[in-house]
């Protein structure tokens, strides 16, 4: 049941976002269908995947999101934050086209597939992160440092010129 | 639900995603659709976890988790990328980016 209301949130929070003309109605979809997510994490056993896409996917990138959005106001073309009219129809038949061959293989792909009952504990993940996942763990917090003194580097570096 | 149903779920986030970003000539929203498909990612890692017995589900929730982390590093790069064009340009418009026409 749980699952289900989830599922709805989602979907119509990811269709807000794709169908919406104004830029911060689009955003906000955009976190309700994040949060659907994240709930379809929880109900599929993945607690702490669940609460971090709700901090990190929600929060953060909400926040991230919502700030761009004030920093452009004064741009005049965020008025004209809609569709452009002949490559809305052509992307649309694409993504029909996909979706329903998507559809075909998955009805043949999944259908045989059991749910695994063992639930995955924060412990148990902790455990993964500093033992077998350690390096990938540094690697990630180095990538992310990294990202970090780029988006910084970016912006200044513009805001000089 | 099955992982049938949860696989639905999943494509339907990627293909409103992938319209998203076919069809949207704003920068930020075009960003939006990434999001979406990204979203769509994770959860299917989710749900091959979960529902393949031949591994432990935590293999694939590590994935999933590095995902959300990368995920909110490409909206950060993201959107001081269009920060910067937006500047540059004057403009939001993706099309306009494009032939480098500046208002």
């Amino acid at each position: 049941m749980m699952a289900l209301l989830f599922s709805i949130v989602t979907l119509a929070g990811a269709l807000g976002a794709a169908f919406f003309r104004h830029l911060l109605y689009s955003v906000l979809a955009l976190l309700v269908a994040m949060t659907g997510l994240a709930g379809l994490a929880i109900s599929l056993g993945f607690d702490f995947i669940g609460w971090a896409q709700l901090w990190i996917g929600v929060g953060a990138v909400g926040v991230a999101f919502l700030f761009v959005l004030m920093l452009t106001r004064g741009d005049p073309s965020e008025a004209e934050s809609g569709r452009s009219a002949s490559g809305s129809w052509g992307g649309w038949a694409v993504v029909g086209i996909l979706f329903a061959f998507w559809v075909a293989k998955l009805r043949s792909g999944l259908y045989f597939w059991l749910w695994n009952d063992s639930r995955v504990t924060t412990e148990e993940i902790g455990r993964r992160l500093v033992q077998q996942e350690a390096i990938v763990l540094i690697a990630f917090a180095v990538f992310l440092t990294a990202a970090l003194v780029g988006v910084v580097a970016l912006c200044s570096k513009e805001e000089e010129s | 639900m099955t992982a049938e149903a949860y696989g639905l779920i999943s494509a339907g986030l990627f293909i409103l995603g992938l319209g998203a970003v076919l069809s949207r000539r704003h920068a930020a929203l075009t960003l939006v659709g990434i999001e979406l498909m990204w979203g769509a990612g994770i959860l299917n890692f989710l749900i091959v976890a979960r529902f393949r017995a031949d591994a432990p589900p935590v293999t694939g929730a590590m994935p999933a988790l590095f995902g959300i982390g990368l995920g909110a590093v490409e909206t950060a790069m993201g959107l001081a990328l269009i920060l910067v064009a937006v500047r540059r340009w004057k403009s939001a418009d993706l099309t306009k980016w494009k032939t480098g026409d500046s208002k």
